[in-house]
């Protein structure tokens, strides 16, 4: 038996986490909380969530169980909720449905048979440097590359952490020095590129709802992004494969 | 045709997006005769244009590249170079068998018997030269790399495997595996709908993965004791023995050890040329100078290749064109497996 009451904002900002990478996703009910790891169809981008207990108003799980949820359905249910409401969800096992309740608007939501989605393993990655930098400023920077180009390069040294994005004839940079940084912790230049779209997305979910972002890099190597919001009890992990640079 | 394995390889059954962000090198000769015997019409007859040209093995190249690109694989076509000479035989027989069905799929077309026409048609099949020259131009346009073997395709493609550049070969054969290929996958550029051999009965192929790896293991061998079993049973570069299929080469290989063994107990009666057979699979003749480099497409040449030179369907090649070039666009693009 699951049950579960929660802000909308809250819930929403998952599934939208979730939904830049996949059309459906499989989430884990556990007595500490909801969880969930995903990578999209290209192996490109994955998401590792934890959506703590502490984030939510109410929770009660009193066995563990795995759900498959149709995002698009879920979100378009979402979508009706405003500010002030709560969402409540209820699972029986084996019942095939989450029952999600706004106000007095009830929805049955029909679950997805999850022995058809594998579990994705976290591949194990070491990154040599680590960025603790304002979302703002990187989300500046990521709007401005994508006037010129479809990716866009990480480069962090011992001091400086730069975004650089090159097109046809434009550069654009943005540099950000240990003074704008919250922290970097880097001993050698690391560099690697990747794809824009991506890397928008993933942004964009942290904007508003988290003031940074840790970046950890390494050398044509994939990022990892971190980003937290309700106090720390709910955490977003994504990690995103580097493109190949050309010369 | 390749050797006989099937019985004793350790194939799982996987989807074309278990591949997704891995590189491939495709047997050409292997993928183009495929092409070459499958895409036809229900008499028989292969893809033609308006001159009366052979096309199926063009349309074959570019809807499955295509395919396994949307899939986000990578595919790199290994060419066969000149055939090593225990292969002459072989390839004449090959040639007979053509030269033979060519006639009885007329006199089956004549009868109206579309069955035996369309299994006659297929073994018309043929890799020329010509053909070669056309699908290499295609695979420039669409910025999909080739590698010419100096010997056998699958001997470089398994080399090129065994060196890490690819993630697999793929081929219909299982000659890779011999060639020392870690990883063979199959069905890969025909997965679909296809007919089966002999009956006007349509089934579904689903790719599947060959570990060379998970093989040996299974059957307690090595691949040199892989390599005798094969020997016995025949390859393209020998005869082979006649009564001796996979399973029988199992028990004597795993019963004595080794070929040269098996021959003294008086089990086999084989001629010195197996030395140089397994010569030819343990120490392959490789090109080792090749890059491997995925590039933008250019879609005008693709169009004029399909459209204005063999009369494809523009509309079709158009609209494909249109969402390879979007995929294509994660050629430069790692998958987070790769680390």
């Amino acid at each position: 038996m699951f049950q579960a009451k929660i802000k909308p904002d809250f819930i929403k900002t998952i599934i939208d986490a979730t939904a830049i990478l996949v059309d459906e996703a499989k989430f884990k009910l556990t007595a500490d909380g909801i969880y969930g790891r995903t990578v999209d169809p290209a192996h490109v981008g994955m998401i590792d969530f934890k959506l703590r207990k502490e984030a939510f108003e109410e929770y009660n799980c009193s066995e563990d169980s795995e759900i498959g949820i149709d995002l698009d359905k879920f979100n378009s249910i979402l979508k009706i909720a405003g500010g002030d409401d709560v969402v409540t969800m209820e699972y029986k096992k084996d019942e095939g449905r989450l029952i999600v309740n706004i106000g007095n608007l009830k929805r049955k939501l029909p679950l997805l048979d999850v022995s058809e989605m594998s579990d994705t393993k976290i591949p194990s990655l070491e990154f040599p440097a680590e960025i603790v930098a304002p979302t703002a400023d990187i989300w500046q920077a990521i709007r401005a590359a994508e006037s010129i180009s479809d990716h866009i390069t990480f480069i962090a040294t011992k001091d400086n952490f730069q975004m650089k994005s090159e097109g046809d004839a434009d550069v654009l940079e943005l540099t950000l020095t240990k003074d704008n940084l919250i922290s970097i912790k880097c001993e050698e230049e690391v560099k690697s590129m990747f794809p824009l779209d991506y890397l928008r997305d993933m942004i964009k979910v942290a904007r508003g709802k988290s003031e940074e972002i840790t970046i950890n890099l390494g050398n044509n190597y994939p990022v990892k992004l971190t980003f937290e919001m309700a106090d720390g009890n709910i955490r977003i992990m994504y990690l995103l494969a580097p493109r190949i640079e050309s010369d | 045709m390749g050797v006989n394995l099937k019985p004793v390889v350790k194939a799982r059954q996987i989807t074309l997006h278990d591949l997704a962000g891995k590189i491939i090198a495709i047997d050409a000769y292997n993928a183009l005769h495929q092409f070459l015997s499958i895409i036809r019409q229900r008499d028989g007859t292969p893809l033609k244009d308006g001159m009366g040209r052979v096309t199926s093995h063009l349309s074959g190249i570019f809807y499955r590249t295509a395919n396994m690109v949307e899939q986000n694989i990578r595919p790199v076509y290994v060419f066969d170079g000149k055939p090593h000479p225990l292969k002459m035989k072989t390839l004449q027989k090959r040639k007979d068998i053509k030269v033979e069905a060519e006639k009885e799929w007329k006199i089956a077309l004549e009868k109206g018997d579309m069955e035996t026409a369309f299994k006659k048609a297929q073994q018309t099949s043929r890799v020329d030269e010509e053909k070669v020259k056309e699908a290499k131009r295609l695979l420039d346009a669409l910025g999909i790399p080739y590698v010419d073997a100096r010997r056998e395709g699958e001997e470089q493609a398994a080399y090129m495997n065994r060196k890490g550049d690819v993630n697999a070969v793929s081929s219909q054969d299982f000659d890779a595996l011999l060639f020392g290929a870690p990883l063979l996958v199959r069905n890969v550029a025909i997965t679909g709908r296809r007919k089966m051999p002999n009956r006007q009965v349509w089934v579904d192929v689903y790719p599947e993965e060959i570990s060379l790896d998970a093989t040996l293991e299974e059957n307690g061998i090595t691949r040199e004791q892989l390599v005798d079993m094969a020997i016995m049973i025949g390859t393209d570069f020998n005869e082979g023995v006649k009564g001796i299929g996979p399973k029988k080469a199992l028990n004597l290989i795993k019963k004595y050890g080794s070929l040269e063994k098996i021959i003294e107990a008086g089990e086999v009666d084989m001629d010195a040329d197996y030395r140089e057979v397994r010569e030819i699979f343990l120490y392959p003749e490789v090109n080792e100078e090749y890059e491997i480099e995925w590039r933008e497409a250019d879609r005008v040449e693709v169009i004029k290749i399909l459209c204005d030179e063999h009369q494809f369907s523009r509309e079709r090649v158009e609209k494909a064109m249109d969402k390879y070039i979007k995929f294509s666009k994660t050629f430069k693009q790692r998958s987070l497996f790769d680390f």
